[in-house]
């Protein structure tokens, strides 16, 4: 233990930074290095599917097959930039676009009614009928004054969850 | 030896296992320091804390001959378990075996009956955690319709990292890295005796027992599972969250 932070030179841990936009400390990208070369058990580079799986916390998650293709095979530089939207210094507006991204399962940039029923599918599992899905769904829409047509955007994503508060912060330790 | 003197051989025993005990604190420096009333041996009491190496247990075995629950090592740490510990009645365990569940809470049921046993120690997280953290306690020693006297165990950092990651490394090699550290400084509190509130669960009164040591002790309480560093967690886990979540959006759906 501790061979590797002796990988990163200070111009990696520099270059990592800026490519996060400043939002970890030096000494949380180390530590962050360091929990990357624990999960990427053969140093190749990335984490693979399985080794993400590996994490209970992430493995009991509904949405960890959403969150695995967003952060699958990423190498460090990246894989801090995704959790930077975690960092507590972090706007609203990051943390907004991460969830979007969760949501835009096909990835063109809108999200429909049946996107958001399949993140719902997810998250409810067994426990709610495809029925009550769109009961709910065609609720909360009308509440927010769209209809089960409507395409959301990032903007609408921002609109609607404009007042509430996000806690979505991780605090990376450090020694 | 002494074979018609059965209680004076029990209480020969103790004293020969604290002293073994206090030799092997002696070997890394140990300098512990206790605090409130020595555990006195009462029928129908249990003592549990939380656990960071196996030896906390001889921390805890130096001051008074508990009988433990542990699981069977290989090695000479198994030698060391079969014939020493065997004096103090100890129970084991197998993690890895499914049914081995309600063997050992049948042992521990009749443990804390017997009148003459050694008082029965518990480590409820059921592995080795870091000391920065408790994890979710096994309720087992909860149910036992005991007293549960809580003692908790913080090492000082500085000196030495004594969590035991059997994952990373065996335990030849952690006991290798802490006689060879500068010392082995830690604080053991035996706490007040804590007994089932009415209409209290087993689990909520581990949890709280875990709250009372966690608080002594400075240390975080996580909801994690202890035996998920073992095994990858089963599809019920995430089949609980889905669960809270559909019926909280089934309520608020009702209340519209």
């Amino acid at each position: 233990m501790g061979n590797a932070s002796s990988m990163l030179t200070q111009y990696d841990i520099e270059e990592v930074q800026d490519h996060c936009n400043n939002l970890f400390s030096q000494q949380e990208i180390v530590s962050l290095y360091e929990r990357f070369c624990q999960l990427d058990r053969n140093a190749k580079g990335f984490i693979s599917a399985d080794e993400f799986l590996s994490v209970p916390e992430f493995a009991m998650n509904p949405l960890s097959q959403r969150l695995l293709k967003m952060v699958d095979g990423l190498n460090f530089k990246d894989f801090v930039a995704f959790l930077s939207a975690f960092s507590a210094k972090a706007s609203k507006r990051q943390k907004i676009e991460l969830i979007f991204k969760v949501y835009d399962t096909d990835c063109n940039g809108k999200v429909s009614f049946n996107d958001i029923l399949e993140v719902l599918r997810d998250l409810s599992g067994p426990f709610m009928s495809d029925e009550q899905r769109e009961q709910v769904l065609v609720q909360v829409l009308k509440e927010a004054g769209y209809t089960k047509e409507s395409y959301l955007l990032l903007d609408d994503f921002i609109k609607v969850f404009g007042n509430s508060d996000l806690k979505m912060e991780v605090e990376v330790p450090i020694d | 030896m002494l074979k018609g003197h059965d209680a004076l051989r029990k209480k020969l025993e103790r004293v020969l296992v604290e002293l073994i005990c206090s030799f092997f604190v002696a070997s890394w420096t140990g300098v512990v320091k206790y605090h409130g009333p020595r555990p006195s041996n009462r029928p129908k009491q249990v003592f549990v804390a939380n656990h960071t190496s196996m030896i906390d247990f001889i921390i805890l075995e130096q001051m008074t001959a508990f009988a433990v629950i542990m699981q069977k090592h290989p090695g000479w740490v198994g030698l060391l378990q079969s014939t020493i510990l065997e004096s103090v009645g100890c129970i084991w365990f197998n993690r890895s075996e499914a049914k081995d569940r309600e063997i050992v809470a049948k042992k521990l049921r009749d443990h804390v009956q017997g009148t003459d046993n050694n008082p029965l120690l518990i480590f409820p997280e059921g592995t080795c955690v870091n000391n920065h953290y408790t994890v979710m306690f096994k309720k087992g020693a909860f149910e036992l319709g005991c007293t549960v006297c809580p003692v908790a165990i913080k090492y000082n950092k500085i000196f030495v990292d004594a969590f035991w990651n059997s994952r990373k490394q065996s335990f030849t090699m952690h006991l290798l890295q802490l006689m060879t550290s500068w010392a082995v400084v830690c604080d053991v509190w035996y706490l007040e005796p804590q007994t089932l509130k009415p209409g209290e669960t087993p689990i909520e009164f581990a949890e709280r027992v875990r709250g009372i040591i966690s608080v002594r002790a400075g240390l975080k309480k996580v909801p994690w599972d202890g035996y998920l560093k073992y095994s990858r967690p089963s599809p019920k886990h995430r089949e609980g969250k889905q669960r809270s979540f559909a019926e909280w959006v089934l309520r608020r759906l009702e209340e519209k």
